[in-house]
């Protein structure tokens, strides 16, 4: 027993030793860590622009963050061209953004995204964005708060918008899954930059890898709406205010319109579900049930009484029946089913293996119901 | 010959077979497992994944049934027994070729995981010398080591399990729809897929003898084969709603893919540390590949059981050493598996009419006397 004991330390001892000249070493101030891309085609030759933001971890440096273009035919050519600029070894294990210009995004931006899934480094979870400018002029916007460099802003921009439900998450996974699925298109948000700071103003429609229509922001809570689901989310909606003239405890004046009702609705929960229901002419059923409190009204109407209450709650279900049918009617024209009416028929169509050209051929033909349903759990502090 | 007179400080309790059998049969077969029965039967592996089981459990059954004709024996003593020292020593001698590929198997995945994420600059002789190195120094230390490096590893890597919590948070239900799409050959070609990777269960054969307390050694069993059967289960399940289709069949280790999401504040990527941490999941399957070839192999050839194991060691530091590409990897891969569908699943049921027989005859016998 005790000579085994002796061998089992010699052998350990003798990997310790080893073990420290195998490995090639990362040191880390001497790596430029990418923390966003941006890609543009480059119109003139079949090169592909990029834009890479490097940060550097070390605590000697001011300013440690910089912006190298650099140009290539492949993902990886471009990292290694950019670090023909720099001293320090470019890598891509803390990439959090990538970002694609319009001249990419218009032709689809897959074919970019190989090496991202392929690459063990790289995180599942960073976030696929489009811009609505070339990416060169968007990172180079100079102002991004108090986040080391335009990267991680960016990254933190996006990830805001996700956690307060304003828009669509599309990280990678997510952009992925979608893109794959059957009967179901990707969303991306849309950056731009507006007095010299980068900011996230639509969603983008794609069919497969490409972008074909925008969403404001508005628009995107329908289509959240039906893709998502909300634990908090918010919403802002105009009526018409003579639907409530008899409710209106004391009429101001309102400055903004005098025929409209504003009314915002937070700590808004949601469920939707599509059904199909006659699979042979396409029609689709969609019941959404809706929670939340009015936060904000732009006229006193007493909710405390069923009568308003009703009224007001029939009112919202109306709007945002207008409203989806709106959206999703725009989203049938581009032909980018970005709710996922095509799984719920392709779960409905069993043995029947639809691809996703039928499913875009099918699309815009389709018709759906809604069934909303409304309710005001909560009003405020005030009646 | 055919009873192994085994000392008492050298004999497990019944209930270490539990931890024993399912670390044999979660291996790095798990990694990879959920695309390939998924490329088989789709949305329905599940069902797959029920076929299989209930052939386990039939054969975990069969195996203790025949173990349990003879009393303190192995496979390689009741061969002899019943056929002879001749045959008894060929079968022998095909497990031990087959657990021996099971071990370079094992070995050369580990490795290509190890490139593939961490350390792309590794070399494989590197990691297969850290790895054998472990393996003798636990081997050496006898069976009770053996089987104690796989319990403090089992209870050191299952909590990774815990860490499905948040892939499963981002399932997409949809993924499990429609249902029932798959026909019934689509179903049993995942079966076949599922059982390659639930093979190690036939180490059974070769610890029989060193069991103390035999009576408990079927239930045991059985809980061990339950118990990896509900581990593969749910993390096919959470696959199949995480990817979508054409997602999960493009990527080679969609456990290890998942992993990549998994990130703490001081720690940003997980999947990191799960590989370096899968080490302590395959290491077991080693030791008990490495102890079961050396034992076996002094059964048959008669020698010191530690020069087989230097035998073995120095073999497979040689192979690993040859066959260091994908390409052999799935080539080894798929040997075990082949061959494992006999010598796992059809061997055990081939012997069964020998053992009713042996038994009728004994009954006989008893019968007779009295």
């Amino acid at each position: 027993m005790r000579k085994t004991n002796c061998l089992g330390i010699i052998l350990s001892f003798f990997i310790l030793i080893t073990s420290s000249s195998c490995i090639e070493p990362n040191i880390i101030e001497e790596l430029g860590i990418v923390t966003a891309y941006g890609f543009d085609q480059n119109p003139d030759t079949q090169e592909i622009d990029g834009t890479v933001v490097l940060y550097q971890f070390n605590p000697d440096i001011t300013d440690a963050s910089q912006i190298i273009h650099s140009s290539g035919a492949t993902f990886d050519t471009i990292r290694a061209n950019a670090n023909k600029q720099s001293g320090y070894q470019i890598v891509n294990g803390q990439l959090q953004t990538l970002i694609f210009g319009p001249t990419i995004s218009e032709e689809g931006i897959f074919p970019y995204l190989d090496t991202i899934e392929r690459n063990a480094a790289v995180s599942d979870m960073l976030y696929v964005a489009v811009a609505d400018q070339p990416t060169r002029d968007l990172m180079s916007a100079s102002n991004y708060e108090e986040a080391p460099n335009i990267g991680i802003y960016l990254h933190r921009l996006i990830e805001t918008a996700v956690k307060s439900e304003v828009i669509v998450s599309s990280t990678f996974h997510e952009f992925m899954r979608s893109y794959f699925r059957v009967g179901l298109d990707p969303v991306v948000p849309i950056l731009t930059v507006e007095d010299n700071k980068v900011e996230v103003n639509a969603i983008g429609m794609m069919q497969n890898d490409v972008l074909v229509g925008t969403l404001s922001m508005d628009e995107i809570f329908y289509a959240r709406l039906l893709r998502d689901r909300f634990k908090e989310g918010r919403v802002e909606l105009t009526m018409n205010l003579d639907d409530f003239d008899e409710y209106i405890t004391q009429y101001v004046n309102d400055p903004r319109s005098e025929d409209d009702l504003h009314v915002v609705i937070d700590q808004l929960g949601s469920r939707a579900s599509i059904n199909v229901t006659d699979t042979e002419a396409l029609n689709f059923e969609v019941d959404i049930k809706l929670n939340g409190r009015v936060i904000e009204l732009s006229q006193r109407i007493n909710l405390d009484e069923p009568g308003p209450l009703k009224k007001m709650e029939s009112e919202i279900e109306r709007q945002i029946e207008e409203n989806l049918i709106e959206v999703v009617g725009r989203s049938q024209e581009l032909g980018s089913d970005i709710f996922g009416f095509g799984v719920q028929y392709n779960n409905a169509t069993r043995g029947q293996s639809l691809t996703t050209d039928d499913w875009h051929d099918l699309f815009p033909n389709i018709n759906v119901n809604y069934n909303i349903d409304v309710e005001i759990k909560r009003f405020g502090i005030v009646q | 010959m055919s009873q192994l007179q085994i000392p008492l400080d050298q004999k497990i309790k019944a209930v270490y077979l539990f931890i024993v059998l399912h670390t044999m049969q979660i291996g790095v077969g798990i990694a990879g497992y959920p695309r390939l029965v998924f490329m088989e039967a789709g949305r329905d592996s599940w069902i797959s994944i029920i076929v299989a089981a209930i052939v386990l459990h039939l054969t975990i059954a069969c195996i203790v049934f025949i173990l349990n004709t003879h009393k303190d024996t192995d496979l390689h003593g009741i061969l002899t027994s019943w056929f002879g020292s001749f045959i008894g020593k060929l079968i022998t001698l095909v497990f031990i070729v087959y657990f021996f590929i099971m071990f370079l198997s094992v070995m050369l995945n580990y490795i290509e995981f190890v490139q593939v994420f961490i350390f792309p600059q590794m070399s494989s002789w590197f990691i297969s010398a850290a790895l054998l190195t472990l393996v003798l120094y636990a081997v050496l230390g006898g069976i009770r080591v053996a089987v104690g490096a796989s319990i403090v590893f089992f209870f050191g890597s299952i909590w990774m399990l815990g860490l499905l919590t948040e892939p499963i948070a981002l399932l997409d239900y949809d993924g499990y729809f429609p249902m029932f799409e798959a026909d019934m050959r689509a179903i049993l070609e995942g079966a076949k897929i599922t059982s390659f990777t639930i093979l190690g269960f036939e180490l059974l054969w070769f610890l029989y003898p060193y069991i103390h307390d035999k009576s408990k050694v079927h239930r045991y069993s059985q809980l061990a084969m339950a118990f990896t059967i509900a581990m593969i289960t749910v993390i096919t399940m959470v696959s199949i709603g995480f990817y979508a289709q054409g997602q999960l069949e493009s990527k080679i280790w969609p456990l290890l893919s998942m992993m990549k999401i998994i990130s703490f504040p001081m720690f940003e990527r997980f999947d990191i540390l799960a590989v370096a941490l899968w080490m302590i999941i395959i290491l077991p399957n080693l030791i008990l590949l490495a102890w079961m070839l050396s034992i076996s192999s002094k059964r048959v050839f008669g020698w010191k059981q530690k020069y087989f194991l230097y035998l073995f060691v120095l073999i497979a530091f040689i192979c690993q050493y040859h066959f260091d590409n994908r390409h052999y990897v799935n080539m080894f891969t798929d040997y075990v598996g082949q061959a494992g569908m006999y010598l796992g699943f059809l061997f055990p049921f081939l012997l069964l009419p020998f053992a009713i027989y042996k038994r009728v005859k004994g009954k006989k016998k008893a019968n007779a006397k009295n």
